[in-house]
Order: C-alpha cells, then sequence, then structure tokens
C-alpha cells in the first residue's frame, strides 16, 4: 500500500468540515436508512446490500461514523483514509465501476440536502457552512477512492501484461537445430527486446541453424514493429543462424509497402511449411545470392 | 597483444580472446591477408565467443577483413557471437556484411567448408 498523506487543510476547511460532522451526525441514523432504500433499488448495489446481515450493517456502519468524526472534527485522517483505499482496491477487484460510486454520492447528497434547506430556514449561515463542507468531505472522499481504484487497476494491467509477455512468446523446436517462433499479438518495443532475447538464447542453447518466425498472429505492423523484427533477424544471423519470416498477410504487405518498410535483409516466405522447406534448402545448397558478399551494399 | 593464427588444412583459424587496442586488429589483419596468401587458404575463421563487447570499431574491422580476404580469394565465418553481443549490435545496426556467421567453431568450420565447396 502506498502511503496515504492526509489532505492539507486550511483552518477555515477544518472548521467547515467539523461543522458539516456536528450537522451530520444526529442525522446520522436516519440518513443511513434512506440511503439504503434507494441503493436497494439500484441495480449496481442491491445484490451487495441484500446479501449483508443488518447487524453487520449496523456494527459498519458505527466504525464508518468514528473513523469519520475523528477525521473530520479531530483531523485524524489515518484509519478512515486506510478504509477508503481498501474500500476502493475492493471494488476495482471486484469490477464495480467508478460511475457506480456516483450513483451513491447522488443517493446520499439528495438525503442530506433536505434537511440541509431546512436548516437554512433557521440560520442561512450555517447551512452554507455545512453544504461547503459536505461537498469538501466529499471531494476528499472521491479523491483518495478513486486514486486506490485506478492503483489497483494499473496493478492488475501490469500483471495482465507481464503474463502475456511470458505466455506469448514461446520457441518451439520443429526438429534438431530447427526453430520456429510463432508470433502473437502486439508487438511493442518492449516486447520485441523480450522476443528477440528469448529468440537468441534458444538460438544458443538449443544450437540452432534455422528458425522461422511466424507472424501470421500479428494483428498490426508498422514501420517500427517491421524494424523490431528485421532487428531480430538480424541479430539472429550474428549468432549463425538463418531466419525465414513467413505470415505476412496480404493486408500487412500492403500497409508494408504503402509506409515504405524495407525489412532488408529479411528472407520472406508465404506460409509455415514454405518455411520450413525453404530453411531446409538453405542449410542444403546456399544458393549464390545466399552469400552476403553479393549483397549490394548502400 | 597479437593473436595467435593456426593453420587446419585448407583453413585459417583465429581466436581473438580479449577487447583488442586498435593497433592489434591493424596486426591482425596484415598478419591474416599475409598468411592466406602463403598457405593459399580458401578460408578463415574468426571465434569472438570470448568477446563480451562487440562495437562499432571492432566491426568494422572484422567487416572490412572479411572483404579484403575476399578479394585474395578466401572466404570467412565469423563464429560464436554471444546472444548480449548480438542484441546489441543489431540495436545499434551494426551489421557484419561481408562475412558468414555460425554458431561456435565446430559450425563455423562446417559453415567454411560448405561456402568453400566446389561444384
Amino acid at each position: 500500500m502506498s502511503d496515504l498523506v492526509p489532505p492539507s487543510l486550511r483552518p477555515d476547511e477544518r472548521a467547515m468540515l467539523a461543522e458539516y460532522w456536528h450537522f451530520f451526525e444526529p442525522h446520522a441514523d436516519a440518513i443511513n436508512v434512506e440511503l439504503l432504500r434507494v441503493l436497494e433499488t439500484m441495480p449496481n448495489w442491491a445484490p451487495m446490500i441484500r446479501a449483508m446481515k443488518p447487524e453487520d450493517m449496523a456494527a459498519q456502519n458505527k466504525r464508518s461514523t468514528a473513523r469519520t468524526r475523528a477525521a473530520l472534527v479531530d483531523n485524524d485522517w489515518t484509519e478512515y483514509l486506510a478504509d477508503l483505499h481498501q474500500q476502493g482496491k475492493g471494488y476495482a477487484k471486484s469490477g464495480i465501476s467508478f460511475a457506480a460510486w456516483f450513483e451513491i454520492l447522488a443517493a446520499y447528497r439528495d438525503a442530506v440536502r433536505h434537511r440541509i434547506v431546512a436548516l437554512a430556514r433557521e440560520d442561512m449561515t450555517r447551512a452554507t457552512m455545512v453544504s461547503d463542507g459536505m461537498n469538501r468531505h466529499l471531494d476528499i472522499a472521491m479523491g483518495f477512492l478513486g486514486e486506490a481504484y485506478l492503483e489497483t487497476k494499473e496493478e492488475i494491467i501490469r500483471e495482465q501484461q507481464e503474463a502475456i509477455r511470458e505466455i506469448s512468446t514461446p520457441v518451439l523446436q520443429v526438429r534438431d537445430r530447427l526453430l520456429i517462433m510463432p508470433v502473437v499479438g502486439l508487438v511493442d518495443t518492449h516486447r520485441a527486446r523480450f522476443l528477440t532475447e528469448g529468440l537468441l538464447r534458444a538460438i544458443r542453447d538449443r544450437r540452432a541453424r534455422g528458425v522461422v518466425m511466424d507472424i501470421t498472429g500479428v494483428p498490426i505492423v508498422d514501420s517500427k514493429v517491421a524494424n523490431h523484427l528485421a532487428q531480430a533477424c538480424e541479430a539472429a544471423r550474428l549468432m549463425g543462424a538463418v531466419v525465414v519470416m513467413t505470415g505476412i498477410s496480404s493486408e500487412i504487405a500492403q500497409t508494408l509497402v504503402a509506409i515504405g518498410a524495407q525489412l532488408r535483409g529479411v528472407r520472406m516466405v508465404g506460409d509455415l511449411q514454405g518455411g520450413i522447406e525453404e530453411i531446409d534448402r538453405l542449410l542444403e545448397h546456399p544458393r549464390e545470392d545466399d552469400d552476403p558478399l553479393d549483397e549490394v551494399e548502400s | 597483444v597479437t593473436v595467435p593464427i593456426l593453420k587446419q588444412g585448407d583453413f585459417l583459424v583465429v581466436a581473438v580472446e580479449d577487447e583488442l587496442e586498435d593497433a592489434a586488429w591493424q596486426t591482425l589483419r596484415t598478419e591474416l591477408l599475409a598468411r592466406a596468401g602463403r598457405h593459399r587458404s580458401v578460408g578463415v575463421l574468426i571465434d569472438v565467443s570470448a568477446m563480451e563487447i562487440m562495437d562499432s570499431f571492432s566491426t568494422r574491422m572484422l567487416d572490412g577483413i572479411a572483404r579484403m580476404l575476399r578479394f585474395r580469394g578466401a572466404k570467412t565465418v565469423i563464429a560464436g557471437i554471444q546472444p548480449t553481443v548480438a542484441f546489441a549490435m543489431s540495436q545499434l545496426g551494426l551489421r557484419l556484411s561481408s562475412a558468414g556467421t555460425a554458431l561456435d567453431l565446430d559450425d563455423g568450420l562446417a559453415e567454411l567448408r560448405r561456402r568453400t565447396r566446389r561444384p
């Protein structure tokens, strides 16, 4: 958990938060009941509300009241923020949308507003202060909740990326000294690096002489990706392996020509089977144009 | 530092053990060309598996040696470029376009035989 830094509040903000709490606390139970009634009609929240036992909910409300009082009145935010953080994480993991939280906010504002309006008839100054305090309170709460929510979502994304990276760059041995590497999914700079390193390690460890890199599963090949793939092929060649690239779809071929990508020094064959046959041929009978000296230097 | 050059049949074999100074590269080049002529070698194998860094200078030197040997009628194969070195070279765009490559010494000799085979 990251360090939760309490909000820095001006004295007038602290006063309005405390004023809001002193107004709210006597109404707390009534407001909670009203809030529950509304939430029970909302598809996002009704199942969760129904799943809770009334006595658990009462206990939870009591703890929440104590924490909120400590924060708003005594300016001690530690427990309150820790709880918000926990909740934000929980909602992110259980897949509740962020927007659903604003439904609760709207219901809460409704429940409090008509009481503030009643107060305004007697004491306009205090009512303004209470309503300012409520808004400040909700802003702080949503800020911290949102941060925890995003943090957790980002963490999930990182974990998934890691998982995808690991499963998506297998290097398979077809037979003695011949490898195939099916590349599936988007190739970015980071993944290209990972993929190339994996390929080079496999060439050394399994003493490969030929590699077929099949990119049927790569949906987008732009000039950057093309460059990455060409670099991987060149690195493999430096280690003495013959590389053939296969599986370039007609759409990708058109894109490559349209953007002027060169893929210089990369041998291409239509499909995987053709690629394996081509490597057999290259390893068995080196062609005249296989001799690198005949390559035109620019 | 002088790099020993070994004769093996029609081939010459060199193992570059360390990062070489500029002058040592030039000595190696001159020696290789002279020996290739004297022994009528048709192939030269340069093993670089001990090199942990291959910068643009050493790449240019190796490529130049391969090109010059070609003018004397000999083919060159560079063997044993390590994965990390190969990766760095490809990132920097360093190419060894005048020489063949091979995984290690054994493969390098096989590759030379293949390249110098007379029909």
